[in-house]
């Protein structure tokens, strides 16, 4: 039988893909959109696998920065820490700084080391490489929709009804749910672009996870940070900020730069995209 | 209608050391990047992994990549699967490809089988309906019914290979690129993969088919690439092309064989007054005693045609004398001629034992011949370990002789090269 003309036919060779950007953008846009299902199914894999041994499962994920907020709490309650003034309990406040710290380093570090963990596969199974991206952010939403209930529940609890009412807390929700997604893709924005010299020198990581501690420090996770200047540079500080004011009725924070860091990090996820999907297939066999 | 795959002037160099490997990583995805022309020639400490390779396939062709281990062929099913570029040449492929380099890759051990599947058929790009239409065929293929709802780290390599292979045929690829990847199955389901695999070739699948086995190459595979460090050294008719591989494969051996001193002789001129400790690799041909304590002047020679030889044609007549001198008077002496290929495989025994030729031999010189009319081994490599007992008891162990047997320019399989003749009746 034969073939149809529009059998597709592929080709490789030892030209830049990078000759054609638009074809590159091509390919990652129909990467993205048909990839939906395999990226699905390579994020329940993972999911299934790590929790496939584990009783609590998703539980110790929230242990850790749930015990780290209990501490700090704790310093608090003791007059030990002084956090700042804040329109909102201390242990709601430490709560969102915790969980949304963890869930943009988390989607940092698996954007990371994207080529590591998956080299058993690009080095065996022809794959787009869209289907990881979109199955790390699969993944993320995954981890996330946990952090988002505990968080929602103590909103909840904790919080008065803002003056507009229900609907006023309604679209505050809705916004807030609306915006978390930005701080996953800010990890993998910057996790992304890192990737394939991460792939090359694991130093790369160290790196990273160097500049992560002393990070938290200077994000409004623990305390509140008064210096504006510290806020507005810190597109990560910007996002949490925002997120726990938004959820917890206060508004949103510096408007303009939240637009403008937005902007930045959507355009850093497509740079780094295009560059995670030329590198593969030079760097699979490497990583 | 054009080819299924065109591969034309294909090259890939990879580094041999780890530090300038990641090196020329950066630099290539760099020149990736910016678009800058790759290197065409080598960098420092850098080979050629493949080089200059081409050929084209049409629709239901098969291909045998055969070569050693080093050759290139894995690089180049690589390439042709796109999981690494070509630093040199065109690849074309047009269709569904699906390769079987690594059965295992994508599984997650700590998920079932079913699950697996479904992992396995959607990293082949399947929507979650296309994988329900085919799963249960692909169970049943496996065979792994009972076994399916279990974690797949509870398989043997075996059961993995099964449903490993199962999933990717079942894909309904155009081109199917196949590393060897079935030997780990038992010899029922390899002769079923086989089976399923001609079916895909009447159906029009394209198959490009990495082997060690020549046999199958042969069977499956009308045409083959005989690749050799990189370089195709042949292509052509898969049977040509392979008996070539061996003919190379057994100029090999013979130089390697003609550079190892004769056992016996060595023995003699090199042994101190104790006897040298026994390497350990005799010891595949059973047990050793190589001390001369009651036996002496031990020699072995292969005669073909009345010329003592250590190369012995296949099917020819062939004489072994096998002489020492006892040290004492030895009851119930016995001598035996093991035939081991070098590997350890125990072709045959001829001996003394059973018709009790040597009886009561008092001690002074003995000579054995043992006449074999048709040497049916096939070439290769052979050991004769020659036992010379008293009753139960051995009076000495050893290699007696190697000798090497070659080719008469037919393929042959197994451990021998049996003499035949046929009559081919067609109605």
């Amino acid at each position: 039988m034969p073939l149809p003309m529009s059998e597709p036919c592929v080709r490789y060779t030892a030209t830049s893909q990078s000759r054609h950007p638009a074809t590159v953008g091509r390919a990652i846009c129909q990467g993205f959109v048909n990839a939906r299902y395999t990226a699905y199914r390579l994020a329940l894999k993972d999911i299934k696998g790590a929790y496939a041994k584990s009783s609590l499962g998703l539980l110790w994920d929230l242990a850790d920065p749930l015990m780290f907020g209990a501490i700090f709490y704790t310093l608090v309650a003791a007059g030990i820490l002084h956090p700042g003034e804040m329109a909102i309990p201390y242990a709601l406040f430490v709560t969102f700084g915790m969980l949304l710290y963890l869930t943009f380093t988390e989607s940092l570090l698996a954007s990371l080391r994207l080529f590591r963990s998956s080299r058993g596969l690009l080095n065996h199974v022809k794959i787009a490489p869209e289907a990881l991206v979109l199955s790390i952010f699969f993944r993320m939403l995954f981890n996330g929709s946990f952090r988002l209930l505990v968080l929602l529940t103590l909103t909840l609890m904790m919080t008065e009804l803002p003056p507009s009412g229900v609907v006023g807390r309604l679209l505050d929700l809705g916004f807030f749910l609306l915006l978390f997604p930005s701080l996953i893709m800010a990890g993998m924005a910057i996790g992304l672009f890192l990737a394939p010299f991460n792939a090359l020198y694991t130093d790369v990581e160290r790196v990273v996870g160097l500049i992560i501690l002393p990070l938290r420090f200077a994000t409004p996770v623990f305390y509140t940070i008064s210096s504006t200047a510290v806020l507005l540079l810190n597109p990560v500080a910007i996002l949490i900020v925002n997120l726990r004011d938004i959820a917890t009725h206060q508004g949103v924070y510096a408007p303009g730069a939240l637009v403008a860091w937005l902007a930045v990090l959507a355009g850093t996820f497509a740079v780094a995209t295009y560059l995670f999907h030329l590198a593969v297939p030079v760097l699979s066999e490497r990583a | 209608m054009g080819p299924m795959i065109r591969v034309e002037g294909v090259a890939k160099r990879y580094s041999r050391k780890a530090h300038s490997h990641r090196g020329y990583g950066l630099t290539d995805f760099l020149r990736e990047v910016f678009d800058r022309p790759q290197a065409t020639e080598l960098r420092k400490d850098e080979f050629w992994a493949l080089q200059e390779t081409s050929f084209t396939m049409t629709r239901g062709e098969s291909l045998a990549l055969i070569g050693r281990n080093g050759a290139g062929k894995s690089t180049l099913l690589k390439m042709m699967n796109g999981l690494t570029k070509p630093d040199r040449g065109v690849i074309e492929m047009r269709g569904r490809v699906q390769a079987l380099i690594n059965l295992g890759a994508g599984f997650n051990p700590a998920l079932s089988g079913m699950e697996n599947i479904y992992n396995a058929a959607s990293l082949a790009g399947l929507k979650h309906r296309e994988v329900r239409d085919i799963v249960d065929t692909v169970i049943d293929f496996a065979e792994l019914e009972d076994a399916i709802e279990s974690p797949v780290e509870t398989y043997s390599s075996g059961m993995k290979a099964r449903l490993g292979f199962a999933v990717a045929v079942h894909l309904k690829p155009d081109i199917l690129l196949i590393d060897e990847v079935l030997a780990v199955g038992d010899f029922a389901f390899q002769n079923k993969c086989f089976l399923r695999m001609e079916q895909l070739k009447q159906d029009g699948v394209t198959i490009v088919f990495v082997s060690h086995s020549h046999n199958t190459a042969i069977k499956l595979c009308e045409r083959a690439l005989w690749l050799h460090q990189g370089q195709v050294m042949a292509e052509g008719d898969a049977t040509e092309t392979v008996q070539r591989y061996l003919d190379y494969l057994e100029s090999l051996e013979e130089k390697k064989f003609l550079a190892q001193p004769a056992p016996t002789q060595a023995t003699k001129e090199t042994a101190p007054e104790k006897a040298p400790a026994t390497p350990k690799g005799e010891q595949r041909y059973g047990p050793v005693v190589s001390e001369e304590t009651h036996v002496t002047d031990i020699v072995c020679e292969v005669r073909v045609g009345g010329q003592s030889t250590d190369v012995v044609p296949v099917h020819s007549a062939v004489e072994v004398t096998f002489s020492f001198r006892l040290k004492r008077r030895v009851e119930g002496l016995s001598t035996t001629l093991n035939f081991f290929r070098e590997d350890g495989l125990l072709l045959g025994i001829v001996t003394t034992l059973y018709e009790k030729r040597i009886e009561h031999i008092h001690e002074g010189h003995v000579t054995c011949r043992f006449s074999l009319p048709h040497i049916d081994f096939a070439p290769g490599n052979y050991v004769i370990m020659a036992p010379i007992s008293e009753g139960q008891g051995y009076l000495w162990r050893d290699v007696a002789r190697r000798f090497r047997v070659t080719g008469n320019g037919t393929v042959a399989a197994g451990a021998l090269h049996l003499t035949h003749d046929f009559e081919l009746h067609h109605e």
